[in-house]
């Protein structure tokens, strides 16, 4: 694999390692959840389920 | 290298299980609900981040590794399937699950039955298990790379 292969590669790692590290520090405050959620929490949880499928990386391929 | 960064994920993602098991929960709180929201929570984040991840690595991961490329695909492709979610509307698979765990929370708080807490944890089952689908796959695409 060629240098300029390489550094595209790295261009396009970069900003998923950084996806998948601001999952984890998020999930370890989840997970710290101890109590019930407030009316609001949970309006806020079912607003942001309710619009998970908007951006593109959740459409299913063309059939 | 590649090899450490998937053994260093993966051991993030048990150092993660490992706290779901032993979190407390405060006092005068139910511990069905608050593993449901939390298990809901996590779900939601998992399912969007490993999308996104495959979503924006597909090419180079075709590339590089057209046998991991499918595996890795195809879980995402059955998390995005449109699916009937008994009422006759269409949507992602993954995004069905959430749904049913919310309203499935949402009964078992309304009416705390037996029937109730088990219709929820077979959800619950079923995402937790999702999740732990969606960081294998996340790990063996980068291994891949």
């Amino acid at each position: 694999m060629g240098i300029d292969a390489i550094i595209a590669l790295i261009g396009t790692l970069i900003p998923v390692i950084n996806n998948i590290v601001g999952f984890v520090e998020r999930t370890a405050a989840n997970l710290k959840q101890d109590k019930e959620m407030t009316p609001a929490q949970e309006a806020a949880l079912d607003a942001h389920i309710e619009a998970i499928d908007q951006p593109a990386w959740w459409q299913p391929d063309a059939e | 290298m590649k090899q450490r960064l998937a053994t260093r994920h993966l051991s993030l993602v048990t150092l993660l299980l490992f706290s779901v098991a032993c979190a407390s929960v405060q006092p005068g709180n139910d511990p069905v609900v608050v593993d449901a929201e939390r298990t809901t929570t996590v779900g939601t984040d998992a399912f969007d981040t490993f999308l996104k991840s495959e979503y924006e690595t597909r090419a180079t991961l075709r590339a590089v590794s057209p046998e991991v490329y499918q595996e890795v695909h195809s879980y995402a492709e059955y998390l995005r399937a449109k699916v009937d979610d008994g009422s006759g509307i269409r949507m992602a698979r993954a995004k069905g699950w959430l749904k049913s765990a919310r309203a499935l929370t949402v009964a078992y708080k309304m009416n705390r039955t037996a029937e109730n807490k088990a219709s929820l944890q077979t959800i619950l089952a079923t995402i937790n298990a999702a999740v732990a689908e969606t960081q294998k796959y996340l790990a063996q695409a980068a291994a891949a790379h």
